[in-house]
């Protein structure tokens, strides 16, 4: 569903962020992409939302190599991909229910016919009493949820979050990774990057992507405490 | 729930709000010089089916009575191939045409005012002007035959080259329009570098996001073009109000043709259609350089 091969990643002249990074996610599966701050993880999940473009190797979506998409059909692909991004970059003179509508407006849905679709959404993020709400009178947590259900709504076979646990309290934190968990088992494959290692220990049910000093190594979900020490030691770089 | 509204938040910026006003500015500009295109186009088609047609002699004013020469002369004109007809203009015409000159009354008695005839060309043949003029000197000395023609030329060529710099002047307003809209445009782009992205990433397509731009250009470029266009309107009405009084030829005055009222309509609407090409080109060349 997401391949990586040889995916190498550099910001102008700096030095490369991402080297050699090889894996290959396949789909309905769940990932946590971790590493220290400044490893790379949002460059990474830029890369697969289609928000920069490798410096080297192929990135396959979907089974299409990304770099041989013609540029008027990226649209295409990334609403198959839904965002949570950090910082939740909602539009603040549009009220949730707008937020969420947007990925539908933007496709060309009516107004009207998307309204009893958004507000059950709302309400499943638990946010029912909130659906005329502006960004600026909500809480970190509940522009989270907003986020979490703008980048659903378009039913996408990919849901990225970057540290969607970054700002909120752990009682809301679990709450959001319950539905990303949700959301895996209808069988969207997701990944989320975070640096929050209780979220990881919590969660080790999952496998971790590990990303340290530009590359990426895939531990096993069945030994976490390993491939975390592992990880720990550092410099390794890898394969998938 | 879910309003109308735009996911580019214009309303919220006010930086734009001076476009309506340049472009009303220019609209305004844009809508004299088209009046003073028309204006004198009318004007020269006017001089043209006027004076084509006509010559006129003049026999110089002499202490004696001039009566004679001038029938014979007449007599001459008359019998010249080409001449449709030759009149001889009354002495209370003469003093009707320098009345405004010299004011009512028979003060022109006084002086010595020549002779005139009014030769109208058969249409479509020409006459022989230093031939005929030639055959009437002889019997009237100093006689001139003047054709028209040559100063309808010189004014033809004149009202020409005016029309040329009001024409440079709407493709330069036309091209400074354009300039404004772009700056604007991209200091939009600047400051809904945000919404833009996030619109970009949910998998808006460029056209979509150009579309909110156009959008907003076309309604401030037809604002724009409207305040431009009621203020030529009142430009216009106040001249158009004045020529009178100043007593320029009448051929100056705006009388509105067609032509000239559909070009003053036709001209916000052309300014919001530059206002929204020209923002969807600079939206759309800035979204391609994004991924
Ligand atoms: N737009 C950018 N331009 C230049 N350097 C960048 C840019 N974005 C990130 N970087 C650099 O790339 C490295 C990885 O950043 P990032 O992907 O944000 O890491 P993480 O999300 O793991 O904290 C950092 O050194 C950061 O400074
Ligand atoms: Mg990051």
């Amino acid at each position: 569903m997401i391949r990586f091969e040889k995916v190498g990643l550099r910001y102008g002249e700096r030095p490369e962020v991402l080297r050699g990074v090889n894996f290959d996610l396949s789909a309905g599966s769940f990932h946590f992409l971790t590493g220290p701050s400044g490893a790379g993880k949002s460059s990474l999940l830029k890369l697969i939302y289609l928000a920069l473009h490798p410096t080297e190797g192929r990135i396959i979506l979907f089974g299409r190599d990304v770099a041989k998409v013609p540029r008027r059909e990226l649209p295409w692909l990334r609403r198959r991909i839904g965002v949570v991004f950090q910082n939740f970059r909602l539009l603040g003179h549009f009220s949730a229910i707008e937020n969420v509508a947007l990925p539908l407006l933007i496709k060309g849905a009516k107004r009207q016919e998307v309204e009893t679709h958004v507000i059950e959404l709302l309400r499943w993020v638990g946010l029912g009493e909130r659906v005329a709400a502006y960004p600026a009178t909500m809480s970190d947590g509940e522009k989270q949820r907003v986020a979490i259900a703008r980048a659903v709504v378009g039913r996408p076979s990919v849901l990225l979050a970057d540290e969607p646990t970054g700002n909120i309290d752990p009682d809301q934190a679990i709450r959001i990774v319950h539905l990303f968990e949700e959301l895996n088992k209808l069988g969207t494959t997701v990944v989320i990057a975070t640096h929050d290692q209780n979220l990881i220990a919590r969660y080790n049910h999952h496998p971790v992507l590990h990303l340290e000093r530009a590359a990426v190594r895939r531990h096993d979900p069945l030994s976490p405490v390993t491939a975390l020490a592992a990880a720990a030691a550092g410099g390794v770089r890898s394969h998938d | 729930m879910i309003k109308r509204r735009s996911p580019v938040p214009f309303e919220r910026e006010r930086s734009e709000r001076f476009l309506p006003f340049v472009i009303g500015a220019m609209t305004f500009l844009g809508a004299l010089a088209v009046v003073l295109l028309f204006t004198l186009d009318a004007a020269m088609t006017r001089w043209r089916a006027d004076l084509r047609d006509t010559l006129t002699v003049q026999i110089p004013a002499t202490k004696e009575a001039g009566g004679e020469r001038a029938e014979a002369v007449l007599a001459i004109v008359r019998a010249t191939p080409g001449v449709a007809n030759a009149q001889l203009v009354t002495y209370e015409e003469v003093e009707r045409l320098l009345e405004p000159w010299l004011g009512k009354g028979s003060a022109a008695k006084g002086l010595p005012i020549p002779i005139l005839i009014d030769i109208t060309r058969a249409p479509g043949a020409t006459i022989d002007r230093a031939a005929t003029e030639r055959q009437i000197q002889k019997a009237a000395p100093g006689a001139t035959i003047e054709d028209h023609g040559t100063w309808l030329n010189r004014l033809v060529r004149l009202a020409l080259s005016i029309q040329l710099v009001a024409a440079a002047i709407v493709m330069l307003i036309g091209a400074a329009a354009i300039a404004v809209v772009v700056f604007a445009t991209r200091a939009g782009l600047a400051v809904h570098h945000d919404a833009i992205e996030i619109l970009h990433l949910i998998g808006a397509q460029d056209a979509y996001i150009a579309r909110e731009f156009q959008t907003r250009a076309l309604s401030l470029g037809l604002r724009g073009g409207l305040y431009g266009l009621a203020l030529a309107a009142v430009a216009i009405a106040v001249f158009t109000a004045a020529l009178p009084d100043l007593s320029v030829a009448p051929a100056f005055r705006f009388s509105p043709d067609g032509r000239a009222l559909v070009a003053l309509v036709l001209l916000p609407v052309a300014t919001a259609l530059i206002a929204l090409l020209t923002a969807r080109h600079t939206v759309m060349r800035a979204l391609g350089r994004m991924p």
